[in-house]
């Protein structure tokens, strides 16, 4: 699967269930018995994979939240996303 | 420990509840003679009352939620319901005896649902035998077409087998029916009274001969526990996640600590957050102090404890004492442990067993 198109701003896949406990993001998926738990920071990118920001616009927030460089923080995301995405976890 | 075990932990430790079972009625085009459910007559939750009920649920912070009745799948707004659970970021599982699942419904489930799993309830291999249980003409042939539709579309599908007197001679043929349906397949050597403490489902029962049987090498080959396993209570103390790791709601709305210690904590209508009665309500307090004080006494002071899976709520329906060692408990137990202290026996003698030691999952893990 892959995202709908490359400027598309990444979105959670919809059918994804996912709660956040105490900064975990533990996310089951409807295709497989496999349960996710992500750390503090892929946590935070995907509370704002809402389809509306844009990979620009997340790595601003996470340079802001997590106090790292922007070229730190665009390629963690980028790495993030593109395991999601490996893992069918975007729609 | 992985990271979702620890989660886990942690919410157990802090009665932080991640999963819902939520009865969405108790229509049901079923008549099981052991349906441990006790309509009352009371008015359902109507749509509305039900999509507040799931906004409560969810602002508590519980992922896992499982949909129940009754059979759901019943309620005319079951899809309406489904698709605001989904919306929610709810994981749901689905409880249902499949008979309204054909082609048409598994794609509706598949493409609108999205359940992370469908549990059936099989009570046999054979027509005579599940319908002897279900007393509807023509549900195993339903039930075998559900699965394959579902199945046929990858969705998960868990059969669940409590084992009676009517369906243990056939044990073997219900797991190669499973395996030809490609689903997984839990057995339940477990019979439960009905919610109002009617004993009568209890004479269904697997007797002990079978029993005995169950937990000989015999069936080794069809159990899933392939080993006995013994209880693990030094991670975590509670005998079970009643009223801590989840909760059940009833179709009227009526809040438990769990599907089977129906101990009323709230109506979810009458409340404005589950927050606000989750840490303070004295029914809840209660039932997690007993959930902790079993493993310390009942288990304990037993024989057989350290391979008793103690349900409170089972025995304070047949004995009128939550912290009461009840009979099918102890049975179970008592030849878990002996095939398990063959099995040590054997290791000591040199032979290599697999999972020798090993725990069981606690309900509500």
């Amino acid at each position: 699967m892959s995202r709908p198109s490359p400027a598309a701003p990444p979105k959670r896949h919809p059918t994804a269930g996912f709660r956040v406990f105490e900064g975990q993001a533990t996310i089951v998926m409807p295709d497989g018995s496999y349960i996710h738990v992500l750390n503090e920071i892929g946590s935070r990118v995907w509370e704002l994979l809402d389809g509306e920001k844009d990979e620009s616009q997340i790595v601003n927030i996470v340079c802001e939240e997590f106090e790292t460089t922007r070229e730190v923080a665009e390629r963690d995301v980028r790495e993030f996303l593109a395991t999601l995405e490996a893992n069918r976890m975007l729609g | 420990m992985n990271a979702y075990q620890a989660i886990i932990a942690r919410n157990w430790k802090s009665a932080t509840p991640y999963s819902a079972l939520f009865e969405l009625t108790y229509i049901c085009n079923h008549a099981c003679s052991f349906c441990y459910n006790c309509p009352t007559g009371e008015k359902e939750l109507n749509t509305r009352q039900v999509f507040e009920a799931l906004g409560k649920i969810a602002d508590f912070g519980v992922l896992f939620l499982t949909f129940s009745g009754g059979e759901p799948l019943c309620r005319k707004d079951f899809f309406e319901i489904a698709k605001e659970a989904q919306r929610l970021h709810f994981a749901i599982r689905i409880y249902t005896n499949a008979f309204l699942i054909d082609e048409a419904m598994a794609e509706r489930l598949k493409n609108e649902v999205h359940p992370f799993e469908l549990e059936i309830s099989l009570h046999g291999a054979r027509p005579e035998t599940h319908e002897a249980l279900t007393r509807v003409p023509g549900s195993f042939n339903r039930l075998v077409s559900a699965v394959q539709a579902l199945r046929k579309r990858d969705m998960k599908v868990m059969l669940k087998t409590p084992i009676t007197r009517l369906n243990m001679d056939e044990v073997r043929e219900i797991k190669a029916l499973a395996a030809e349906l490609n689903a997984d397949l839990h057995f339940d050597p477990v019979i439960t009274p009905k919610d109002d403490g009617d004993q009568e489902p209890l004479q269904l029962g697997a007797d002990e001969e079978f029993m005995k049987r169950w937990w000989s090498e015999e069936f080794v080959d069809v159990r899933e526990e392939k080993v006995p396993l013994r209880r693990n209570d030094a991670d975590i103390s509670a005998v079970c996640g009643t009223g801590r790791s989840g909760f059940a709601l009833d179709p009227y709305g009526n809040i438990y600590p769990c599907v089977q210690w129906r101990r009323k904590v709230a109506n979810v209508m009458e409340i404005s957050s589950l927050k606000e009665i989750w840490r303070g309500s004295s029914v809840l307090k209660e039932v997690r102090r007993v959930a902790e004080e079993i493993p310390k006494t009942t288990l304990k002071n037993s024989s057989v404890g350290d391979f008793t899976a103690f349900c409170a709520g089972v025995a304070w329906l047949q004995t009128g004492d939550p912290t009461k060692m009840y009979a099918q408990a102890e049975l179970v137990a008592r030849y878990r442990k002996k095939t398990y202290l063959e099995l040590q026996a054997r290791a000591a003698a040199g032979e290599f067993i697999e999972g020798l030691g090993q725990t069981f999952e606690k309900c509500g893990e």
